[in-house]
């Protein structure tokens, strides 16, 4: 059916590509297949991502003789999500996009994108193609649907393209110009925090009023709290006695990682509100030297260029209290992970080669 | 006594001078608000002029002197190597190899440049590498690299060695009890030196070839030492490190946004979209304030109510019409569903209401035709607010994005200038100096609108607040 519309999306922990059939003619005269692909890169990544698209298909006609056409179109990453819904409503949608994870759950519900595990020509079988990434990634992408008869079936709806994290970013030259104090109380200024008590203890000394200067500045969104509430052994969800599933912000993990959150601001007076409307973001706070520690991604590594942050810790695993201090992998990495999209990028186009196939 | 005649009353220059500090007040109120009002824009503007990289940060003045590290050396000491790496993106550099033991030897970081000195080496041909953020490099200086990505350095017994010419030189000849010192920076117009802190000595260094600034010192003692450099420049040059021109050219010129298309587009839908609604309001204004016909005030009241529907919840179904209808990617799609405006319909059936039903009556005896009452009476009365209907239509059609963007494919060469803009916007990357670069062109045709239509718009938006 025309108008139906079989997405997929391959998704990364951060950002999905998605499949789909649109109305647009999928194979030409000359048997050239063309497969439309939506990205939300910047000019600069497009770049690289369309030199992905070329090799692709030089290397699939020189392997099978098919002819394949990519056709990359960057798209707006604002709106994007009501586009891609109104997009299949109209039969109008790509037949790969890349989107954010949180929006997998959506079109999936939606029936926007196609379940991949469901093509015929999928070749393995979902837990098998699930294995091979990382599992917090592709977790996202296994989602229980209603198939037409009402039975629910666990159904692999994306593949990660990428995956990154949040980690405590430290302002080097922050720490070194408080560096007396800081070891007169005790602590390295060669190092970042270790454990959250020693994070309380950094910032106290890095908050300076009169420089307007704070220990640490936070987005207070559901994503920001996710550090604080895994490494206080908190979980997002539970089931209950009855087999139901309760969201377990309640527990006292998480109630424990939320009274420290707020304590930051309130008590301690270490976090600078950074979080309200009409305050410096953590990003530009970090940015111009206000804020000393802020949690964000290596998206931001390029941005943060020309200040010396030196060393990146990340708030990781289920021990309270302990920040792993660890560099970011990715090196220079800012949004494209070359080597491991490159790598990925065979087993994305080609699952979306076959849905345009049945769809077509 | 009448309590009048008791009241102190103010003398003429005294009631001069208050109202000279009234109106003194009245114009510094006038211009603060003023700025804070045009804040928005010069940020904006400013923002346009700041090298990719500098929007977000609060340097708005240039700084033009410029300090480096205290660079640590030694008076006495063994020839020693000089490794340099320059790289603003790295944020931590070893070296390894042959030349340090096998051992990594962390970078000093100064800026972009990365320096680290190394004493107690052996003479001879040493191999080595950089590890720039976990990540294995060839030193790119080097002047040769083995088959296994090794950069080799040759180690001189009697003198110190580097990986190519420094930025930052400092060698010690002892026989002449002097220390050379040399800096690389071509834009300074005076370098000073300041050894060993305030309590030490200061000197000028002199302009040599390439750049680069040298000076000899003397009298100091064998043993631990640093140097720190301050480099002076003009206000132009460190101007150049905030601001540039070149955004607006890179919005203008740009492969991958086609500027004057998304203009043009905008233009189209904004201007169309303006003069379709403003003749639909005018007709049908016309119509609710003047014509009698059975429901009129209903079906008035029942299109007005439904402006309390939120308009996102209209889009979904408007979309379904422009799609049925085969209208993506065309001007139609973009501009139609929005022309039949409410609260155009509304300002316009308000305004038409104030003019005396007696100069129509006055015009049909003078036996006009429905047409003519209409284009001779109502237009030319009505101008202020038809003005002031396309101007707010234009406005807003200028600066829609969800609905342009949703409307044309990614492909589509109808895309318009603020959908064009929102490309400088990534998930994570946002270029907002290009995007501000863009907004200062797209508000010039608003500017000039507004400029040629003020009288009107003013009319238009006060009548009926003043009772005469």
């Amino acid at each position: 059916m025309r108008n139906r519309f079989l997405t997929a999306v391959l998704i990364a922990t951060l950002l999905a590509a998605g499949v789909s059939c649109s109305k647009r003619p999928s194979i030409d005269a000359s048997g050239v297949r063309t497969v439309t692909i939506w990205e939300t890169y910047n000019a600069q990544e497009h770049e690289v991502f369309e030199s992905f698209a070329r090799d692709y298909e030089r290397e699939l006609t020189a392997r099978t003789g098919e002819k394949v056409r990519l056709k990359v179109e960057r798209v707006p990453y604002e709106g994007l999500l009501p586009k891609l819904k109104y997009a299949a409503i109209t039969g109008t949608a790509p037949d790969v996009c890349r989107v954010d994870n949180a929006w997998v759950l959506t079109l999936a519900y939606g029936k926007a994108v196609v379940p991949l595990d469901t093509l015929p020509t999928f070749g393995t079988t979902l837990d098998e193609e699930a294995a091979k990434y990382v599992p917090a990634a592709i977790a996202t992408n296994i989602i229980e649907v209603p198939d037409a008869s009402g039975v629910w079936s666990r159904h692999l709806f994306g593949l990660p393209d990428q995956t990154n994290c949040a980690a405590l970013f430290w302002n080097k030259g922050l720490f070194a110009a408080s560096a007396e104090q800081l070891r007169r109380e005790g602590l390295d200024p060669e190092r970042a925090p270790a454990t959250w008590d020693e994070f309380v203890r950094y910032s106290k000394v890095l908050t300076i009023p009169e420089k307007k200067q704070f220990g640490f500045g936070m987005f207070a969104t559901l994503w920001w709290v996710m550090p604080f509430l895994n490494s206080f052994g908190a979980r997002f969800t539970r089931t209950d006695e009855n087999g139901k599933v309760a969201c377990g912000f309640s527990d006292p993990e998480a109630i424990e990682a939320f009274k420290f959150i707020v304590s930051l601001y309130r008590d301690h007076r270490v976090e600078a509100g950074a979080w309200q409307t009409g305050s410096i973001n953590p990003e530009q706070g970090f940015l111009n030297g206000k804020y000393a520690m802020i949690l964000t991604g290596p998206w931001n590594l390029k941005r943060f260029e020309g200040i010396d942050f030196g060393g990146v810790a990340r708030a990781v695993g289920s021990g309270r209290y302990v920040l792993e201090r660890r560099r970011v992998e990715h090196g220079r990495l800012q949004v494209v992970d070359e080597r491991g999209y490159r790598a990925r990028f065979p087993q994305m186009v080609h699952v979306a080669r076959h849905a345009v196939a049945m769809g077509a | 006594m009448d309590s009048t005649d008791t009241a102190p009353r103010r003398s003429p220059s005294r009631q001069a001078r208050v109202l000279r500090i009234r109106k003194a007040v009245l114009v510094l109120l006038s211009i603060w608000i003023t700025v804070i009002v045009l804040l928005p824009i010069g940020w904006m503007i400013m923002i346009a002029f700041k090298r990719e990289g500098q929007a977000l940060k609060f340097q708005f003045v240039p700084v033009t002197n410029q300090r480096s590290i205290a660079h640590a050396f030694e008076v006495g000491d063994a020839p020693s190597v000089t490794l340099e790496y320059r790289d603003a993106a790295a944020q931590q550099v070893t070296v390894v190899g042959e030349l340090t033991g096998d051992e990594p030897v962390p970078m000093l970081r100064d800026g972009a440049l990365f320096r680290v000195v190394l004493t107690g080496v052996a003479a001879g041909r040493r191999t080595y590498h950089f590890v720039v953020d976990n990540t294995t490099r060839p030193d790119p200086r080097a002047t040769e690299t083995t088959t296994l990505g090794e950069s080799v350095i040759e180690v001189a017994a009697d003198r110190n060695s580097s990986n190519g010419p420094l930025d930052v030189s400092i060698t010690t000849r002892l026989l002449e009890q002097k220390t050379s010192l040399s800096f690389r920076a071509p834009d300074a117009t005076n370098v000073i030196a300041t050894i060993d802190g305030d309590a030490g000595q200061t000197v000028s260094l002199t302009p040599g070839p390439e750049g680069t600034w040298h000076a000899d010192v003397s009298g100091l003692l064998p043993g631990s030492h640093n140097v720190e450099f301050l480099k002076e420049r003009t206000f132009w040059t460190a101007l150049g490190d905030i601001y540039t021109t070149n955004n607006f050219s890179e919005v203008l010129f740009n492969k991958d946004f086609p500027f004057i298309r998304f203009f043009f587009n905008s233009l189209v839908v904004a201007t169309s979209a303006g003069i379709i609604t403003v003749i639909l309001c005018t007709f049908a204004g016309y119509a609710f304030a003047k014509k009698q016909f059975p429901g009129r005030d209903t079906i008035f009241y029942v299109l007005l109510a439904s402006m309390l529907v939120p308009g996102l919840i209209l889009v979904v179904p408007q979309f379904a019409l422009v799609s049925e209808f085969g209208w993506i990617n065309t001007y139609q799609g973009m501009v139609l569903p929005h022309v039949a405006n409410i609260f155009g319909l509304f300002l316009m059936r308000q305004y038409i209401e104030t003019i005396p039903d007696s100069l129509l009556e006055a015009a049909r005896i003078d036996g006009a035709s429905e047409w003519q009452v209409f284009r001779i009476a109502i237009v030319p009365l009505a101008m202020p607010i038809i003005i002031t209907l396309f101007l707010i239509t234009f406005v807003s059609q200028w600066s829609n994005f969800l609905w342009q963007f949703i409307t044309n494919t990614p492909d589509s060469p109808l895309r318009t200038l603020p959908v064009g803009l929102n490309l400088f916007k990534g998930q994570y990357d946002i270029k907002w100096e290009l995007i501000m670069a863009g907004a200062c062109f797209s508000i010039i045709p608003v500017a000039i609108i507004f400029a040629l239509t003020q009288r009107y718009f003013i009319q238009g938006m006060t009548s009926g607040a003043v009772k005469e």
